[in-house]
């Protein structure tokens, strides 16, 4: 059974088609990067894989489940990290606070040892009493990794995880990114700026409204998809690990 | 003691409570109009009830007011989840003050009943208004402490909220909901003017000093009742509204701490 798995299906708000008979599948344990320009509908796939929103056509399915219809059979096997724009600071909660609250709003008890646990992933267990408010967007964005680790996911969905994120928190986040997929977790990360993950990813989905290439980096980033993906050449780099990086993308809008 | 002002002292310590709690999850919300919005709809189900009153027909006040504010809070959860909360509580609000001056107008003798309703008066609760004020008061705080996690959580992150399957638009009109039930319950003690500044000022005040949730909600409820007491006390010996001077020390405090912040 795959982790994930979109099947023909097409998306619209209104009467804007968003998403058009898009069919993936991700596997059990796969490090997926899904990449595109602003406005490609890459965080409609994530909110129609976590039940969101129900596709004008086709199925989409996650861990087996049909994902709108049995939303509840898989809930508590997905970790989703939002996009830490649509997080609201006026709450003054403690990291622990944070970590705890979703567990706590569907009635459930959690541990303050599970809590340290997940905190020590991202290694911030040290200051669990700090304001979530008063720490960087880096560090903010490595508390909500740990709240989306708290009920050790089989499958972990991340919307943006770098934006507005130091070099040192975007490292320590592929680096446990990486671990949850080497133990068999499957990772699907949106992203405008794939760079960071380019070397831990298995494959990348490039997408603008319709799946325009998917497949490990070296073979997607060609001048071909990344003009149909973006509408215009972008100078690539192969590295020294012979990983072929584009310099840039759109910017988070 | 006096029956009346031990009643309005009692009242002043609910309505704090109610002030407290209610004002605190409205600044969390970043709704903090809501409160205005749903102090004038209940406005609008008070002017009914005293338009009928006025032609025979019994109907009491509180009644009306919790189905208006209730009726406002549907059209508000309405309106976020569309986005646009604002522009939803600030039509639901002009379009009460306009039902309510419809009403007051076509009510005879109606000028002094309004303008309780209006201002306030915490010393002239009746027997009746200080049980619903006691009622009321403990309903929402049952209520509240029953899904405060939920309240919290979708105040916080709404977009994790719906992926942990919570139903926000069920929660959010909840929450509305119980903010309007405690606005109507303070409603003829502080008047639907004066409400605001009384759930409000002290909430944003304490959110800016409080350094937890546990010290958000004390604080603000220990400057609710302080003006409200101050407000009693002023009255008391100078013959001023003391909802008007509890409003404004209140409103005060709040410009003078985020001044100085």
């Amino acid at each position: 059974m795959k982790a994930i798995e979109f099947q023909d299906v097409s998306f619209s708000y209104n009467s804007e088609e968003v998403l058009s008979d898009l069919n993936l599948e991700i596997g059990r344990g796969e490090f997926v990067a899904i990449l595109g320009p602003n406005g490609a509908g890459k965080s409609t796939m994530l909110k129609l894989t976590l039940g969101l929103l129900r596709p004008k056509k086709g199925t989409v399915k996650v861990l087996g489940f049909n994902a709108y219809e049995e939303r509840d059979k898989f809930v508590d096997k997905v970790g989703y990290l939002p996009q830490r724009e649509d997080i609201h600071l006026e709450a003054p909660l403690t990291i622990s606070q944070v970590v705890k609250l979703p567990m706590l709003a569907r009635g459930k008890k959690i541990g303050e040892e599970n809590v340290r646990k997940a905190l020590k992933i991202v290694g911030l267990e040290n200051i669990s009493d700090k304001l979530f408010s008063e720490l960087s967007g880096g560090q903010q964005q490595k508390v909500l990794l740990a709240r989306a680790l708290l009920s050790d996911p089989e499958i972990l969905l991340l919307d943006e995880p770098f934006n507005g994120v130091d070099v040192i928190s975007q490292e320590k986040i592929v680096e446990v990114l990486a671990e949850m997929s080497s133990r068999g977790k499957t990772v699907v990360a949106v992203v405008h700026n794939i760079n960071p993950l380019l070397h831990n990813i298995d494959r990348v989905v490039l997408l603008n409204r319709r799946i325009v290439a998917a497949g490990k980096p070296n073979e997607v980033f060609s001048e071909e998809n990344i003009v149909k993906a973006y509408g215009t050449s972008i100078p690539v780099v192969v590295c020294e690990e012979g990983y072929t990086h584009p310099l840039y993308g759109d910017y988070h809008g | 003691m006096d029956e009346l002002i031990l009643r309005a002292l009692i009242a002043s310590l609910l309505i704090s409570l109610n002030a407290s709690v209610a004002g605190t999850l409205t600044v969390f919300r970043r709704a903090s109009f809501l409160v205005a919005g749903s102090a004038h709809s209940a406005l609008a189900g008070v002017a009914l009830a005293l338009f009928l009153n006025s032609i025979g027909i019994d109907a009491h006040y509180f009644l009306f007011a919790l189905i208006a504010a209730l009726f406002f809070a549907f059209l508000s959860a309405k309106a976020a989840r569309r986005g646009d909360v604002n522009v939803g509580i600030a039509t639901a609000f002009s379009l009460s003050m306009a039902l309510a001056a419809i009403f007051i107008s076509l009510t005879r003798n109606s000028a002094s009943n309004a303008w309780q309703f209006l201002f306030g008066d915490i010393l002239l609760l009746t027997v009746d208004d200080f049980a619903i004020v006691t009622i009321s008061t403990v309903f929402v705080l049952l209520a509240v402490s029953f899904f405060y996690h939920k309240f919290l959580f979708i105040s916080f992150d709404p977009s994790g909220a719906e992926a942990m399957c919570l139903n926000v638009y069920l929660y959010d009109f909840l929450l509305i909901a119980l903010i309007s039930v405690s606005v109507v319950t303070a409603l003829k003690a502080v008047g639907a003017i004066l409400v605001f500044s009384i759930f409000i000022a002290p909430s944003s005040t304490a959110r800016i000093l409080g350094r937890s949730l546990s010290s958000v909600f004390v604080i603000s409820f220990i400057l609710a009742l302080s003006s409200l007491y101050l407000g009693l006390v002023t009255s008391f010996f100078f013959s001023i509204p003391s909802g008007a001077v509890a409003a404004a020390i209140a409103s005060l405090v709040y410009f003078a701490i985020s001044w100085k912040k």
